[in-house]
């Protein structure tokens, strides 16, 4: 009888806090609705890129500082030492670079957050709707991010990078005033526009942009890829 | 007119063995030289984040072998366009077409490597 009841009790709370959950939370996770731009899928770039110029065609605009660092890095490249490179230490590509890793990854759009999961070394960012950028965030390899959508373009600002990354595989440099703005516009099913925003007044003398395409990858699995695992540069 | 039917032929080839996907900096081949070889695989590294063929070659001044590193694209890429892990073997007879090295060193970027006769992938 005693156990019957204490049975009847449980039932009852747990009918009430889940009822209560249901009430005060919205669901987390859910898909975008039909009506909403949804980038969700796999996405890849169709040719590698492997060194960042302006949307006009030009050279980024490296300061004093920007040029000495390019100028150190490419040429310790082109004398085959990798070594200078933070990749070839499995350190994570940062931001934008992720994009430029001869990789797939897949964009999961929630109505929550903007997800991106790189094969790249397992690399992942998920990215919240409509917050404010924090104030003092902690330096990171991939910073902290914030999305929210201008029409059919996906806009997504990122501040609070560490010094430990290249912008892209030619070795532009970046410190920890980075602030990137990357834009994603979907200019069909299968294809999307997007420009990225570099400013950082420690290496460049002025903002500047770049443009880039993502093709989408239909049939293609994400891989593991383990960059420590028997790695050789 | 011959450098720039080889330049096509680079990078068809380069876009079939996945070296069109060549990241890090391949600034220290030469893109514009390519060159085929003939040995013996002595070593296959399959690794991130590009694959590894380690290659006897007979040297034609002595016969001797040397043994020579070419870098290939990394282990997903190729798995995209049909190689398997094992696909090339030690022991193997291939024939590689590469990039050499720009400082004359026994190394290159793959651009594509036959077993027996057949290209290993091939699908564009």
């Amino acid at each position: 009888m005693r156990h019957g009841l204490a049975c009847l009790a449980g039932l009852a709370l747990s009918t009430l806090l889940s009822g209560a959950w249901a009430q005060t939370s919205a669901p987390l996770f859910e898909q975008p609705s039909a009506a909403q731009t949804n980038f969700t899928g796999k996405w890849a770039m169709p040719k590698t890129v492997t060194h960042l110029i302006t949307a006009d065609g030009r050279e980024p605009p490296l300061n004093a500082a920007g040029k000495t660092e390019y100028a150190h890095r490419q040429s310790a490249l082109r004398s085959g030492d990798r070594k200078i490179d933070p990749v070839s230490d499995c350190l994570m590509h940062g931001v934008p670079r992720l994009l430029y890793a001869p990789y797939p990854f897949l964009i999961l759009q929630t109505t929550r957050s903007v997800n991106f999961v790189h094969e790249v070394n397992h690399t992942f960012r998920i990215i919240y709707w409509d917050k404010a950028l924090p104030e003092d965030p902690d330096p990171g390899y991939l910073g902290s991010s914030i999305a929210r959508l201008e029409g059919r373009t996906l806009v997504i600002d990122t501040v609070g990078f560490n010094d430990k990354t290249w912008l892209d595989y030619s070795g532009l440099p970046h410190g920890e005033k980075l602030k990137v703005q990357e834009r994603y516009t979907l200019q069909n099913a299968d294809h999307i526009d997007g420009t990225i925003r570099i400013t950082d007044p420690d290496f460049y003398t002025t903002s500047w942009t770049t443009h880039f395409v993502l093709e989408r990858q239909p049939g293609t699995a994400l891989k593991e890829n383990v960059c420590m695992d028997t790695h050789r540069m | 007119m011959k450098s720039y039917a080889t330049a096509v032929v680079a990078s068809l080839l380069a876009l079939v063995s996945g070296a069109a996907f060549a990241h890090h900096s391949f600034a220290m081949f030469d893109q514009n030289e390519t060159k085929t070889l003939n040995g013996t695989i002595k070593e296959v590294q399959w690794t991130n984040p590009h694959i590894w063929l380690q290659v006897w070659v007979e040297n034609p001044a002595d016969g001797k072998a040397v043994e020579w590193s070419i870098e290939g694209a990394s282990p997903n890429a190729l798995i995209r366009q049909g190689w398997k892990r094992n696909s090339i073997k030690t022991g193997d007879k291939v024939e590689v077409t590469i990039h050499p090295l720009k400082n004359g060193d026994n190394g290159g970027s793959l651009l594509r490597v036959k077993v027996d006769g057949k290209v290993v992938g091939g699908r564009a």
